[in-house]
């Protein structure tokens, strides 16, 4: 019986089954959320680190936003990135937000440390190892009290930087748009080259700690590109 | 009053009481390190998994992985111990009879035939024994 009939429709198999990895990976990056509908939330998953903020997404005359509003709250929501991917191949990461309240942490006696580690909007960029407790993080906050962008140690861990992105609070209210180099910002922040691959992006308006309200929108994330030559 | 029969030392004919404690050692500690070590490994690792915020896994994880390593410092010596003790009693449990045995076919091979080889009823090879013991009898049956 002749058997070369088999060949091609294997061949095939074979080479998708191969490909299907570079093939996902193509397809999935850039990854764009618009928060147009509810159903933008779909791929998020949501991360209860002390009580729930409420995500939702919201209609506006201008368009639809993600709006987190956090009543002495702390949760984030976060994508998980199915195929990692180096940041030196696609370093760039952009968003827009808008603050509509910060947590008052003017009411907060100590300067320094976990009690003031309330930011109205962060957006984390997470570098996730096996050993997790190596994992990295850059987390670009929005804070109206510190300078911009300074780089410092979160107070739980000196695997994660925090980076001062927007500082003004003359922009309370309005939209802004980031776009950042994570890569140039990993190795300010880190000071060498990442080792690790991009596994995850999260979202977060914590209130937690200062028992205050705190209020921001988020839009038109746009992860893992390059700029186009 | 009859007295139980315990044997005195128990660390006898080290060559082969060792390779049994050392088998013994590890079959007990290998997969138990294994066994444990993944399931460390695992339970953190899935944990942050799904804790995913990393704030969040250094404050619940970070102090409960330094308390789980305090008590494996101080646990862990003293459950090595009990362990060797544990190999040392099951080795000396299969070497005893072994040396008893090699010592009285010795006695027998020089032409005793009148002995009698003695065991516990719960030594191993207990069942060897007697069977050589039936062997004696009917040898010392025949003459």
């Amino acid at each position: 019986m002749k058997r070369h009939f088999l060949i091609p429709p294997t061949l095939i198999l074979t080479v998708s089954f191969l490909l299907s990895p570079a093939i996902a990976f193509a397809f999935e990056l850039p990854k764009w959320f618009p928060f147009s509908s509810e159903r933008s939330l779909d791929e998020w998953e949501t991360k209860i680190c002390k009580c729930r903020v409420r995500f939702e997404v919201e209609k506006e005359k201008s368009g639809a936003s993600l709006h987190a509003l956090s009543f002495s709250s702390a949760s984030a929501i976060f994508y998980r990135i199915k195929e990692r991917y180096r940041v030196q191949d696609y370093p760039l990461l952009s968003w827009k937000w808008k603050v509509v309240r910060f947590p008052d942490k003017e009411k907060l006696k100590i300067r320094k440390g976990i009690e003031r580690d309330d930011y109205a909007a962060r957006v984390y960029v997470i570098f996730p190892s096996l050993n997790f407790l190596s994992s990295k993080v850059l987390e670009y906050v929005w804070d109206e009290l510190l300078p911009l962008e300074a780089i410092f140690n979160s107070p739980y861990s000196a695997n994660i930087k925090l980076i001062v992105i927007q500082t003004s609070a003359k922009e309370l209210g309005k939209w802004v748009t980031e776009e950042r180099n994570v890569l140039a910002d990993y190795r300010r922040a880190f000071g060498k080259e990442p080792m690790l691959k991009v596994g995850a992006v999260a979202l977060m308006s914590d209130a937690d700690n200062t028992a205050d309200i705190a209020e921001a929108y988020f839009d038109d994330i746009k992860i893992g590109y390059k700029k186009e030559r | 009053m009859h007295k139980p029969n315990r044997r005195r030392r128990y660390f006898i004919k080290s060559g082969l009481q060792t390779r049994y404690l050392r088998l013994i050692l590890t079959a007990i500690i290998l997969p138990a390190v294994l066994f444990g070590a993944c399931l460390y490994y695992l339970i953190f690792y899935l944990m942050a998994e799904q804790l995913g915020i990393p704030e969040s896994i250094a404050y619940n994880i970070t102090p409960v992985l330094g308390k789980i390593n305090l008590i494996l410092l101080f646990g862990l010596p003293v459950i090595a111990v009990a362990v060797l003790f544990w190999g040392l009693l099951i080795s000396h449990r299969i070497a005893g009879p072994v040396y008893r045995l090699e010592k009285e076919l010795d006695k027998i091979a020089k032409g005793d035939f009148s002995l009698r080889i003695k065991f516990r009823r719960k030594d191993e090879l207990a069942s060897v024994a007697a069977g050589i013991n039936k062997v004696l009898d009917k040898i010392e049956g025949k003459k």
